[in-house]
């Protein structure tokens, strides 16, 4: 996790187009970028070309941020567009077995994608930004545009399906 | 529970094609920086030692280290910074019995495709996906066209619901929705009902394809709707964010219906597969629109706010209620940071609708921009209530009793 005012101090460089410090804070979020990018795409190939159209997008865009703090929340937003308009464009069927064979030999990748491919598409982003990200209901509200009871709605809904997946893996 | 919420927090490894994405990435932004040495920013620099090398390295060399490390660490994480607490040590820390639980989540890759416990009865043979292409029909419902975005609804319906049924995107592993499969029982997966309702599953889908160049960089967002197994509402949304899709465009749609085959490697094979041109009416036949200002024409400023709503619309589908509010942000730093949302006299939000985002197009030079929420459908209201949230300091307005323009 990145200190916070380091991240403002490498926010401050990368608006005056030192993109030494863009890369560097890219790479600090490349995982949570990552991860993003698959809960709404569901296969690596889109979440790559999202991840870098966002970060060419905020790149080129970032002398608009002006509140530095809120770099990661603008950054997600963008990702979360960008995966919204790649998903139907590209429209590829996914395998079933993308979702239940570790396509790595990783276990925690395997564990990720599997808990994620228990989920409905609504709930795996609110899901993962409040459990993955530890996003707070009201930052997730404000991500994707929705209202607060709604992220709670699907965050309870999310539970629910989670727990009967893990019930019935126990029970058999 | 809240132990499996932890596989959201592991630590995992970012596949390769997404670095060298990545990789393309920075080497762009490099070139775009046209500053490959910058001085005074170098003399500022804090960095890692790791990060000194990696940042030093050229673009070959950082995917030759990345392949190389890869091969060496293995299962390790490229990146990997902070190793966060992962599956391994929660094994490492839990008790026994608990511990056996776990193995057991991990070791469920055997039985973890449930679909291939779907019967031989339930799988479509070649002769019959001839068949089949006759048993699908689609068909557009309707066509919205709404300043830059037009909205398209299309029905799939079934002819044969006897031997087959719909389904939609979700995992037919899951539980079933009762609304929707009448005869299902409670907790029965949609495999498991389809096994005992001796129905064969079809799934449709469907999705715009972009006919010249400008309509290449259209949004599209999807959802699908079932009504029941027999007939399923697929609702596509397309939007321009330079330019209006003016009434009259003729935008292409496909529509596929897949069935379910196990031999295939994609493991839905399609069925019927075709393509509609459809022209966006400037108003739909199923639709009803009611705009909303002040009758005295008194400007729609939110509190003391940089914010003034233009103009207010609400707007009936065959499937739901869809405001679209045109913002004009004095404060061009503020941007489209706003949303906009419908509520109720009590302050309490309308229950979301099957768009699962608000959407908003890019301002306009002068700050003006649609905000975009879907609702469940409603009768349109004699006066609305809106609440405008600041999305980067959550600073609520709220403008009361706007009333519907006669």
């Amino acid at each position: 996790m990145m200190d916070g005012n380091k991240m403002i101090d490498l926010v401050k460089r990368a608006k005056l187009h030192d993109h030494n410090a863009f890369e560097e804070l890219m790479q600090c979020y490349l995982k949570d970028l990552y991860k993003t990018a698959f809960a709404i795409l569901m296969n690596d190939e889109d979440a790559a070309d999202a991840i870098q159209d966002t970060m060419l997008n905020c790149w080129r865009k970032i002398d608009t941020l002006k509140q530095e703090h809120y770099f990661k929340t603008w950054l997600m937003r963008i990702l979360i567009n960008n995966c919204y308009a790649i998903r139907k464009t590209v429209h590829e069927e996914v395998p079933l077995e993308e979702y239940m064979e570790p396509a790595v030999k990783d276990e925690s990748t395997y564990e990720f994608k599997e808990m994620l491919s228990v989920l409905d598409e609504k709930y795996r982003l609110p899901m993962y930004l409040f459990y993955g990200q530890e996003y707070k209901i009201t930052e997730i509200a404000k991500i994707l545009k929705i209202p607060k009871s709604t992220v709670q709605t699907r965050l309870a809904r999310g539970r629910k399906q989670l727990a009967e997946y893990y019930k019935s893996e126990m029970e058999e | 529970m809240e132990k499996w919420m932890k596989h959201f927090t592991d630590d995992i490894e970012v596949p390769q094609n997404v670095l060298d994405k990545v990789n393309e990435a920075f080497a762009q932004i490099e070139m775009e920086s046209g500053d490959m040495i910058n001085e005074n920013q170098k003399n500022n620099k804090k960095l890692t030692s790791f990060q000194k090398s990696w940042n030093s390295m050229s673009r070959l060399s950082r995917v030759a280290a990345i392949a190389a490390l890869a091969l060496v660490l293995g299962s390790g994480s490229v990146f990997a910074a902070n190793r966060i607490w992962g599956l391994k040590d929660v094994l490492r820390h839990l008790p026994k019995e608990a511990e056996s639980q776990i193995v057991k989540e991990v070791a469920v890759e055997d039985t973890q495709n449930k679909l291939d416990e779907v019967p031989e009865s339930l799988k479509v043979s070649d002769d019959e996906l001839v068949q089949l292409e006759k048993n699908v029909s689609f068909a557009v419902k309707e066509t919205l066209s709404d300043q830059n975005s037009c909205h398209i609804a299309l029905e799939a319906t079934l002819k044969d619901p006897v031997h087959y049924m719909l389904v939609d995107e979700s995992d037919v592993t899951t539980a079933v929705d009762r609304t929707i499969y009448g005869d299902a029982k409670e907790g029965e997966t949609v495999v498991e009902y389809a096994k005992r309702m001796n129905k064969k599953m079809i799934r449709v889908d469907s999705y715009f394809e972009a006919a010249t160049k400008e309509q290449e960089q259209y949004l599209e967002s999807y959802d699908v709707k079932m009504v029941d197994d027999a007939h399923c509402l697929m609702m596509l949304q397309i939007t321009d964010n330079n330019n209006q899709i003016a009434g009259g465009t003729k935008l292409n749609i496909a529509s596929v219906a897949r069935v379910y085959d196990k031999e295939s490697s994609v493991r839905w094979k399609v069925c019927k597969s075709e393509t509609a041109t459809v022209t966006i009416d400037k108003v739909s036949a199923n639709e009803a629109t009611a705009s909303y200002a002040f009758a005295d024409g008194k400007e729609m400023r939110v509190g003391d706010s940089s914010v003034i709503l233009e103009k207010i619309e609400l707007t009936n589908t065959a499937i739901e209620t869809k405001i679209a509010v045109t913002v004009r942000n004095e404060d061009k730093e503020l941007g489209n940071w706003v949303a906009v949302n419908l509520i109720d006299d009590n302050g309490n939000y309308y229950e979301g609708g099957v768009t699962n985002t608000g959407i908003a197009s890019q301002p306009d030079a002068e700050g003006r921009f649609v905000d975009y929420h879907t609702y469940a459908k409603m009768e349109l209201p004699d006066y609305v209530n809106v609440r405008v949230r600041d999305l980067n300091t959550d600073q609520i307005w709220e403008l009361h009793n706007i009333p519907v323009c006669k």
